[in-house]
């Protein structure tokens, strides 16, 4: 029987090999490539094999700056947008009109299957200080055109607004399944107990649909760290002083521009850390609070 | 006080689910709605607490008007057939729920939430989450949250279906002796004949959308109003047979039923299991098979094509395939119209 076993488990490997063998090319391989180039000798400061890239790093202030940037972001934009997606997709759930529910239902996930280019171009257009229809609505409430690409102090809110935007897609349509996977006959027991439609919100819908939030949370926290595309559209790929430089930018420009390979090498291990620990808290917070 | 239909009617669509229902229920008592699978039971009982909104008729608590309002303005508790107990509450919050609701104070809600704990015998259990109990003891917190907020009216659907044979009997006392308890006027729907017979004060029968009798169990058993309430109370179910009448006598070989209706050609006669005796002046039939039922035998006879179900004592031996000459007792045999299916009389 033992012997058996072991066959078995042996032959599972095996088909475990394909997935493996690709993962190892595409991911393993650069991953352990990126940490191991990192420790190299940078042009940078010309360093020798060792620390040096990483301390280079944390000296840079166009680094930190990113750093900083990035962390802003990560902190607003997915809360933010998780937050906004819930109250919509609890609107579109209590929709009472089925038709109207499918319209609104499509309409929010739009800019889901827009580009993003496409998307950034509008938005930009949105956003122009003179001719924008943004400052042109803040007009009627007494607010001063504001320069949103171009004015250093108003590009990272500019940033964040078009992201949630464009990320209440995705998360409103996971958080509207989510809600409409709920028993309908847990709203009916707590219309029968009398409670409120904000009661039933935050003591039934919440708590029923916590597993959801929690994923949307943490794939949006994890895009977060990594974005890049959306400065890129929203801005064309100027970064105004570094105030709407992210750590993905960083590498790409350390990358690209200054062909520095060990450095963006560490920053792209940095920016990894970062990411794995912050998903590993999150989890694990979360695995005492979301279970019922 | 209690409540009231008045000619309720339930459309979805097109498909009539209520039909013109008139009842009253009084208060303090428990009523079985009882019914097949789609009579509109369960409709009825969503009607009345406001889930579902009627197309035409009244309904009224009391003197109160209720017609239409939306479940949170009537103060009704509702158990459901899945007891839909909050997964993510404690056992104390789920019974707290509508007390914190309806903004009871603090200290006066615990105490209540211990005093129907303890009513429906849950009170060590407080504390756990409902996936930790078992369904009789999920059952049991259900009643008690439907309880909490004191309640004049109680509606239980089909609340013990999806309990085991043996909990199910113990539950439904249970339910019988918490509403004594209470003073609660409680409807309670089921499709299980047995269950209704034996906790009601009164049974409304329901088939297709309308009530077919409405009355106590030993009545509503002794005395069918027609060929489906006749066939739908009692277990095992009533026998028929066709019967040619001529001159208002009608003939089964040996066997002769007089009283019959002069005017009619035909019959459905009914009679029950227990309403047969073994006679010379009866039909012959084919003993098919002999269940031990254990106080009792439960013989199914073969004739002519027609199977009949027969209780007898358990000291009378038979063997399966012996023929046997049976017939009802005199005065216990049912008369039914063949086209209306209306009772008619007694023979």
């Amino acid at each position: 029987m033992l012997n058996n076993k072991g066959k078995k488990s042996y032959k599972g490997y095996l088909y475990l090999l394909p997935a493996l063998l690709v993962l190892s090319v595409f991911v393993f391989y650069p991953i352990i490539n990126a940490i191991v180039f990192s420790f190299d000798e940078t042009k940078a400061v010309g360093y020798v094999f060792g620390f040096g890239s990483y301390k280079y790093l944390f000296e840079d202030k166009r680094f930190l700056q990113s750093l900083v940037n990035t962390v802003i972001y990560a902190a607003v934009v997915p809360a933010l947008s998780v937050g906004l997606s819930l109250m919509i997709a609890n609107t579109l759930a209590n929709l009472k009109n089925e038709k109207l529910k499918g319209v609104f239902q499509s309409i929010y996930f739009l800019p889901y299957v827009t580009s993003l280019v496409a998307i950034g171009v509008v938005w930009s257009w949105l956003f122009n200080g003179q001719y924008g229809i943004i400052n042109y609505l803040l007009g009627f409430i007494g607010i001063d055109p504001i320069n949103w690409l171009s004015d250093p102090n108003w590009a990272m809110p500019a940033l964040i607004i078009f992201s949630v935007w464009k990320s209440l897609a995705f998360n409103t349509l996971i958080l509207t399944t989510g809600i409409a996977s709920i028993n309908p006959q847990y709203y009916q027991a707590a219309k029968i107990d009398q409670a409120t439609n904000s009661t039933i919100f935050r003591k039934i819908t919440i708590p029923l649909v916590s597993p959801i939030i929690l994923y949307t949370y943490i794939i949006s926290l994890i895009a977060g760290f990594k974005v890049y595309t959306e400065v890129f559209v929203l801005f064309n790929g100027r970064t105004l002083d570094g105030r709407v430089s992210t750590v993905v930018m960083y590498i790409i420009d350390r990358f690209y521009g200054d062909q520095d390979f060990p450095l963006a090498f560490a920053a792209a291990v940095v920016l990894l850390l970062i990411i794995l620990t912050v998903t590993f808290v999150q989890r694990t917070i979360a695995r005492n609070k979301v279970h019922y | 006080m209690g409540i009231r239909l008045e000619n309720l009617v339930v459309k979805f669509g097109d498909f009539t689910a209520i039909n013109d229902l008139t009842i009253q229920i009084p208060k303090g008592k428990l009523i079985s709605l009882l019914g097949p699978s789609g009579c509109g039971k369960s409709t009825t009982l969503f009607t009345i607490c406001g889930i579902h909104k009627p197309t035409s008729g009244k309904i009224y608590f009391g003197d109160r008007d209720v017609t239409g309002l939306e479940p949170e303005k009537l103060g009704i508790g509702l158990v459901f057939q899945n007891y839909a107990l909050y997964p993510h509450m404690t056992i104390r919050e789920n019974i707290l729920f509508p007390l914190r609701n309806l903004k009871w104070d603090k200290k006066e809600a615990e105490e209540r939430v211990l005093e129907v704990a303890k009513i429906v015998k849950i009170d060590g259990l407080l504390d756990r989450k409902p996936g930790q109990l078992s369904g009789g003891q999920q059952q049991r917190v259900a009643i008690a949250r439907a309880l909490a907020k004191k309640p004049e009216n109680l509606l239980l659907d089909e609340p013990l279906s999806n309990l085991d044979t043996k909990l199910r009997v113990e539950t439904r006392q249970e339910i019988r002796r918490i509403q004594q308890e209470t003073g609660v006027t409680a409807i309670f729907v089921t499709h299980d004949q047995e269950e209704a017979m034996s906790i009601s004060d009164q049974i409304i029968l329901m088939k297709d959308g309308k009530i077919q009798q409405v009355s106590t169990p030993t009545d509503i058993y002794m005395n069918p109003c027609n060929k489906f309430v006749a066939s739908f109370i009692g277990s095992p179910a009533m026998n028929f047979m066709r019967l040619d009448v001529k001159e208002g006598v009608g003939t089964v070989e040996k066997c002769i039923f007089n009283g019959l209706p002069k005017n009619k050609k035909s019959i459905d006669l009914g009679f029950r299991a227990e309403d047969m005796e073994v006679s010379e002046d009866g039909f012959e039939t084919t003993v098919q098979t002999v269940e031990v039922l254990g106080r009792e035998r439960l013989l199914t006879l073969e004739f002519n094509g027609e199977i009949f179900k027969m209780l007898v004592d358990k000291e009378f031996m038979i063997a399966e395939g012996t023929r046997l000459c049976v017939r009802p007792k005199v005065g216990k045999a049912y008369v039914f119209d063949t086209e209306t299916e209306e009772f008619i009389t007694k023979c």
